[in-house]
């Protein structure tokens, strides 16, 4: 049973509902990534939009990472950390309630959005961000353009980053989640510049493992760090290698020493869970890190304005609006439109996602609806031991007075309680934020799940589905698993128009073995047509400005089978694309029997395959940043899809393959 | 983003099927290595023949013996007792049983306690040469931690954990271009230091008598079965480290590679990663492959001194502490004193034998292009 709060120790009243599912003990606290379940929650990372001052809050020590072009500058979405400076022993959800309450000050109505607790030794005692590197070293030659790479794992002393010159070409790096020093330039973490890298590889070269344990990018007492890069091989270490490495094992088209590298390590949290929940912090500051760094070596280097920056990110998650309009796309977008002011050739490039057929997607459009109700399956696998999450977002500009979602078990489960929702505002949640109303269901007191609706950055209604594990975790709950049954009814409100549709997605919830977390991955059903791979890009990546890379198998110049398409209505009958759709596609399958492209591995002369689409990003991005440094603009020589009349055809390999394939090969 | 694949599993790893009986291994290097008398077991040793070609023989020499006709035998050429050219003569076992009693024959052991204080010197030549305090409970219980934070690289170690079930020699054979044509004795020496160091493992960790790390903590559930010995110290941290201090010596000795330094750093590389493994695979602690890598240097210094060879090194003493293992560790002043290691300054030698001597001679004409 969801205990009742006193109204400031309730975290619903400021915060989103994956907030109030992860950090309520009562809900789906006990099963949440080991980062977030820890016992104290001092540190915190979060963001906050529009109109907020993150200094406003009391009783916490607040603080900005390097944010570009400036803390001053207004920005769509602020990230920061902040350290609750007081001693209450409250559960975490009410201590961060009570902490929140300090920022709805009468008159501001910021969103905040809580993401993960930092570890206490990532806290930098003497932050210092106007200051400059000490061991920062000037480039032999002068740079033309700048890579940024935000991943996990990264290898930096790897001798594919070296240059024709023998020192880093990795410029600038941010571990953020290091052991602390006592003084840096980054909030938490630690970050480590070309210099450092040089001295670093003198001292310890060859054996880069010891290296990095001396740094600490290996610390098995820092698990959000860890012994990552004791793996043979890194997602980071591939995708670093693929956009900025020079090894026998990659593309021919080499990175000249004007292309300085600047990256960002995530947490690892962060890194393999794609849940969707509690990364904009880190993913955002990385951005404004890159971004501010890629000044600060135009500044030193004596040249004027910005140079060209291809930021690589290859990351996302399956459940969002998909508009543009999430908060990390908002913020994309006003931080493209800012640079390129300054400089065009900025660039930031995400993959497509892998979900082309995981049945994760779904559109019900008003011709799918019986009597005007909206039905889908829900499969919920067995021994599932984490939390699923399903997203439902009703077109913008529609009144949901009236509707209702409603949830239904399979077959043979005992009686329920709160399996329906009202689309509405509760009007006892303070109108801080978004509007919205929670329900909690509930099996003899016992709670398996959370119905929520939000207005949605007060633009769009959603309503989001969360539901504890299916197998048993030790908690004495455990949700039914099977085919569950959801409803959305417009019952007394107005129904969608013709060409409006309802959108469904459900959050990843595989497996990163490292974690050994337990997920599987739960899938939607529906009649034919309805549960669809168009329309799964990935739901981060929809900012128009952003660049968009789908994966292509090689030999046969189709799509990767598992890359997102974007989205398409109408599929059999006279396709009409929707939102944002694929920009370009890059090889991500080197053919039918070489899956995935060969990449560097954790330490020099060791190699590694990925399949999916952050491999081909990474290839693209290596393509954009070669084409900046010599010049060009930035999809310069993008090769043309074989010629297809006008027509449906055309419209959907569009939505797979966009406007052409990078020319990179191996 | 790697929803479809990943790094390419490696496959499960079939199930252990029971190890096949002990036939008979000719020379080394090649097939399965177990512990224990390792490659020899049984090397060179021929057995009977079949039943039809014994049979046979005897109806042969029936038939052949008359045409040699009835005159006295010939007095013999005498072998010269005790002349080192004997050994050449031998089955590869027999020589075995001479190098592990050579070896045994200086070694002894001591079991030291103090209320609840217990440490374990092992003597060579009657000097006392590696001391090692038994850990304490709590100590065993914050190693557990590390073990569980190993474990994340089963999938990618398994292969060479379960080829390193015995002795590793195709690892250490790698890396030097060992061949079994034309580096028999290295590899006899290999082996002779490895049941030596098995041996001693044996009787320390009998002494020492400190549970596995799945007996203290049953989350850990090892990868492969845990031994039916004692945990501390590692077994295969002894071996890995007693090879390499003898190798090293052995490839200083060839100096017939270019690249010994390189070769060096790799087998030092490899001791590491044979006993991390064991921490990796759940049957070991950190602190087992500290107390194992100490008692096998001192295993390989004796077995250098066996051969003849200066292999002079101080008295040690490990009193061990929750840390980590590393083999650059070893040989950093700061990293032993905090990993509660120390060396002493007077120099000790282990006495030559003629046996280890005429193998050390075999074994060091072996080299590359030498």
């Amino acid at each position: 049973m969801y205990a009742q709060r006193t109204p400031e120790e309730r975290i619903d009243r400021y915060t989103g509902p994956y907030e109030r599912w992860v950090f309520s003990e009562e809900l789906g606290r006990p099963y949440a990534f080991p980062a977030i379940r820890q016992a104290e929650a001092r540190h915190m990372a979060a963001i906050l939009e529009g109109d907020g001052d993150p200094a406003q809050m009391t009783g916490v020590t607040p603080r900005l990472p390097p944010l570009w072009p400036s803390h001053q500058a207004g920005h769509a979405v602020t990230p920061f950390v902040f350290r609750d400076e007081s001693t209450a022993t409250l559960s975490p959800d009410r201590a961060l309630a009570k902490r929140l309450d300090t920022l709805a000050r009468p008159g501001l109505s910021p969103r905040v959005r809580l993401n993960m607790p930092l570890s206490p030794e990532s806290w930098v005692e003497t932050y210092a961000p106007e200051t400059s590197a000490p061991k920062w070293r000037r480039p032999a030659k002068t740079p033309k353009a700048i890579l940024g790479v935000i991943d996990d794992g990264l290898p930096f002393a790897h001798r594919a980053f070296l240059g024709s010159d023998g020192e880093s070409r990795i410029s600038h790096l941010w571990l953020q989640s290091a052991r602390a020093l006592d003084r840096d330039r980054v909030p938490v973490g630690r970050e480590i510049t070309n210099g450092e890298i040089d001295i670093l590889r003198a001292k310890y070269a060859p054996d880069e493992r010891r290296l990095y344990r001396a740094i600490g990018a290996i610390d098995g007492d820092m698990p959000e760090i860890g012994r990552l890069l004791d793996h043979h091989a890194t997602h980071g270490g591939h995708i670093l290698g693929l956009a900025g490495g020079n090894d026998a094992r990659l593309p021919d088209l080499l990175l000249d020493d004007e292309i300085q590298i600047v990256a960002v390590q995530l947490p690892n949290t962060v890194a393999w869970d794609t849940s969707g929940f509690g990364k904009e912090m880190f993913m955002l500051s990385a951005l404004h890190y890159i971004f501010a760094r890629a000044g600060e070596i135009a500044r030193d280097c004596g040249g004027e304005g910005e140079l060209p920056l291809v930021v690589n990110f290859s990351y996302g998650w399956s459940a969002g609006r998909h508009d543009g309009q999430s908060e990390m796309e908002a913020a994309i977008q006003q931080m493209l439109e800012r640079r390129r002011e300054r400089q065009p050739s900025t660039a930031v490039v995400m993959p497509t996602g892998n979900t082309f057929e995981s049945d994760m997607h779904a559109r019900i459009g008003p011709d799918d609806m019986e009597e005007g109700v909206a039905r889908i399956a829900w499969r919920l696998q067995p021994d599932d031991r984490t939390s699923s999450y399903l997203e439902i977002w009703l077109p913008e500009g529609v009144d949901p007075q009236g509707w209702q979602v409603r949830v239904i078990p399979p077959p043979g489960t005992a009686e329920l309680s709160g399996c329906a929702i009202d689309i509405s505002a509760d009007p006892e949640l303070d109108p801080v934020g978004d509007p919205r109303r929670f329900v909690e269901l509930e099996q003899d007191g016992r709670n398996l799940g959370q119905l929520s609706v939000d207005f949605h950055r007060g633009s769009r209604w959603r309503a989001v589905i969360a539901m504890i594990p299916t197998a048993e975790t030790g908690t004495g709950r455990r949700l039914p698993s099977g085919l569950w049954t959801i409803e959305i009814d417009p019952g007394t409100g107005t129904p969608i128009g013709a060409e409006e549709a309802l959108y469904l997605w459900l959050q990843r919830d595989d497996d990163p073995r490292a974690l050994g977390m337990g997920g599987r991955q739960s899938h939607l059903e529906g009649p034919s047509g309805i549960v669809r791979g168009f329309g799964c890009l990935s739901a981060i990546c929809s900012a128009p400005a952003a660049t968009r890379v789908a994966g292509l198998r090689g030999g046969l110049g189709c799509p990767a089978p598992y890359s997102s398409g974007g989205g398409v209505d109408h599929l059999s009958d006279g396709p009409v694309p929707w939102g944002a759709q694929p920009s370009l596609t890059a090889l991500s399958d080197q053919g039918l029997a070489r899956p995935g492209l060969p990449s560097l591995g954790s330490v020099s002369g060791s190699g590694a395959r990925l399949v999916g689409t952050s491999a081909a990003a990474a290839l693209a991005s290596r393509w954009m940043v070669s084409n900046a440094a010599a010049g060009k603009p930035l999809e310069d020589g993008l090769s043309p899809l074989p010629f297809l009349p006008p027509g449906d055809a055309q419209i959907l390999r569009a939505a797979r393959l966009g406007r052409g394939v990078v020319p990179v090969d191996f | 983003m790697s929803q479809s694949g990943g790094f390419g599993g490696f496959g499960g790893f079939g199930g252990f099927g029971g190890f096949g009986g002990f036939g008979g291994f000719g020379g080394f290097g090649g097939g399965a290595n177990f512990t224990g008398l390792g490659g020899f077991l049984s090397a060179d040793d021929t057995g009977g023949y079949d039943g039809v070609t014994t049979s046979g023989l005897g109806m042969t020499a029936e038939a052949l013996r008359h045409l040699a006709g009835d005159a006295q035998p010939p007095v013999p050429g005498e072998l010269t007792p005790g002349d080192p050219s004997n050994f050449g003569r031998l089955a590869v076992w027999v020589r075995g049983s001479l190098y592990v009693s050579e070896y045994l024959s200086g070694i002894a052991w001591q079991s030291c306690s103090s209320g609840d204080a217990h440490s374990s010197v092992l003597k060579v030549d009657g000097a006392d040469w590696v001391t090692i305090h038994r850990p304490s409970a709590e100590l065993l219980r914050d190693q557990t931690r590390r073990v569980a934070d190993y474990a994340a690289l089963r999938e990618e170690r398994g292969a060479e954990i379960l080829s390193q079930l015995g002795f590793p020699t195709a690892y250490f054979a790698m890396i030097l271009g060992l061949h079994s044509a034309s580096s028999k004795k290295s590899f006899e020496l290999i082996t002779a230091t490895q049941v030596a160091a098995a041996h001693t493992a044996m009787i320390v960790k009998t002494a020492l008598a400190v549970r596995r790390p799945d007996q203290v903590d049953g989350r850990l559930l090892p990868m492969i079965p845990t031994p039916g010995h004692g945990s501390f110290p590692s077994a295969h941290a002894t071996e890995a480290y007693a090879v390499l201090t003898v190798l090293e010596a052995l490839v200083a000795a060839w100096g017939s590679h270019g690249d010994t330094d390189s070769r060096i750093a790799m087998l030092r590389g490899l001791a590491e990663r044979i006993a991390v493994n064991r921490t990796v695979a759940g049957v070991h602690y950190p602190i087992d492959s500290w107390a194992g890598a100490v008692l096998g240097r001192a295993v390989g210094r004796a077995v250098l001194g066996r051969c003849g060879r200066i292999a002079e090194g101080g008295a040690a003493v490990l009193d061990a502490t929750d840390v980590d293992f590393f083999d650059h560790d070893l040989r950093d002043p700061t990293a032993m004193a905090a990993a509660g290691l120390s060396v002493g300054n007077q120099a000790l030698r282990s006495n030559t034998m003629p046996a280890f001597s005429w193998l050390w001679e075999q074994a060091a004409g072996e080299g590359e292009g030498s």
